[in-house]
């Protein structure tokens, strides 16, 4: 054994002496700064949120549409999962995530995810001033709701592992802007969520924030949220939980 | 479950002003960013991150906008190892194809790894620990690479203590199994 933990040890160490030293990282970070400062950003982070809350609260969907899906390539290139700066002054702990955008009286309105003393927050996200156009100028956030999050079980069949919320809508199923986006929220101990539809058909839920606490995904149904279902799995594979709403 | 409307609390925030300006105290965010950038990116590197230089650039980022908050200097670093431990996982998921049980390396980062270690005596080691499930893989750096105790172990990966051994058992269980000859020694 202990030969074994030298020999990953050594290893570990001679496969990071292979990464080359960054020439002037310092100064790719301070361009990186002055870029996230700019007042036009694209929406890096897709998907939406929306909120429908389930009674009972298994399961809470959350969800958002009039939202243009997520240019896959920003997606998947470049900077990966990234929160969004225009709304930085909320100092959260996890985010402020813009999960979506849509249009509402002609302006373009951001859905907002946060978390923050061990709360999981969203609302919308209004840009200041701007009329009808789609400047996104930091503005204000405007209805927010927070769901606490939860004591997580230590053990199966103690509480629940998830806790899931639709985004943004007026409480009843498939409402809001964004109908159908929800986002779920999951215990540490949680390494896998796997989402369906009513119908048995499987959602790829995107995960887009690990804290300490919890672990955030965003589901886009692209259609109704009622009677969907979850399993959630741990870092073995094992079932933590599975439920139908 | 608790549910609530707290507008007025993000109202206070508000009034509070855009953080449009740095909010690192250079001195100390500086001194950091010198003494950690490379070691965060090589410990993405060492998770499987394929563009480890970015991730390091993105987790600074990320504490810049934080470090008022953070409630101390001391929670800059383990702030970071998270930021660079998430990062690193989100990047995979989008490389990879995964559904249950991702134990499959992203071809691609195989591929460049196994180049970069060819010709090296702990090859082997190295293409164990490849077939390792994210997780495990996580323990195993923190703990072989940084050095890491179990409780900021589980700090870093917001797991329980308990999982963090579980999980390292497994995990030297695996590496035996895959490499029986080197336990043999």
């Amino acid at each position: 054994m202990k030969d074994l933990e030298q020999r990953l040890r050594y290893t570990l160490h001679e496969l990071a002496d292979t990464v080359p030293s960054s020439e002037n990282p310092k100064a790719d970070f301070e361009r990186r700064l002055v870029s996230r400062r700019g007042i036009r950003r694209p929406v890096l982070v897709a998907a939406a949120v929306a909120a429908v809350i389930a009674a009972g609260g298994v399961a809470i969907p959350l969800s958002l549409r009039d939202t243009p899906a997520p240019p896959a390539a920003e997606e998947q290139d470049g900077d990966g999962l990234v929160w969004s700066r225009d709304y930085d002054w909320l100092q959260a702990d996890g985010g402020p995530y813009v999960v979506a955008t849509f249009t509402k009286d002609g302006a373009a309105v951001d859905a907002v995810v946060w978390l923050r003393d061990g709360d999981l927050c969203m609302a919308e996200g209004h840009h200041v001033g701007v009329g009808g156009s789609t400047d996104r100028t930091p503005g204000a956030i405007v209805g927010t709701s927070c769901v606490a999050v939860p004591d997580w079980p230590t053990e199966p069949g103690r509480g629940s592992y998830v806790v899931s919320r639709s985004v943004l809508s007026t409480g009843v199923p498939d409402s809001g802007p964004v109908p159908g986006l929800m986002v779920f929220m999951t215990a540490p101990a949680v390494e896998a969520l796997e989402v369906y539809r009513g119908d048995g058909s499987y959602v790829q839920p995107e995960r887009f924030e690990t804290l300490a606490g919890a672990t955030l995904y965003v589901a886009d149904f692209k259609s109704s949220t009622q009677g969907f279902g979850y399993t959630a799995r741990d870092y073995a594979g094992d079932v933590l939980e599975s439920a139908i709403t | 479950m608790q549910y609530q409307q707290s507008a007025p609390r993000a109202a206070r925030t508000a009034a509070s002003g855009h953080a449009s300006e740095p909010r690192a105290d250079s001195a100390g965010f500086d001194a950091l960013f010198d003494e950690s950038f490379e070691r965060m990116k090589r410990l993405a590197f060492l998770l499987g991150a394929d563009d480890p230089e970015n991730i390091a650039q993105e987790a600074f980022t990320r504490l810049h906008g934080r470090w008022r908050s953070l409630g101390g200097p001391d929670k800059a670093l383990p702030y970071l190892r998270r930021t660079v431990v998430n990062l690193s996982r989100s990047r995979l998921r989008h490389l990879r194809v995964v559904r249950r049980a991702p134990k499959e390396p992203n071809r691609d980062i195989v591929s460049a790894e196994a180049t970069v270690l060819a010709g090296h005596a702990n090859r082997a080691v190295h293409e164990a620990l490849l077939g390792l499930t994210p997780r495990q893989r996580q323990v195993l750096v923190l703990r072989y690479w940084l050095d890491l105790d179990q409780q900021a172990i589980a700090e870093t990966l917001g797991i329980a203590v308990g999982t963090v051994k579980a999980t390292t058992s497994h995990a030297m269980t695996a590496l035996r199994a895959a490499l029986p000859e080197e336990d043999d020694r």
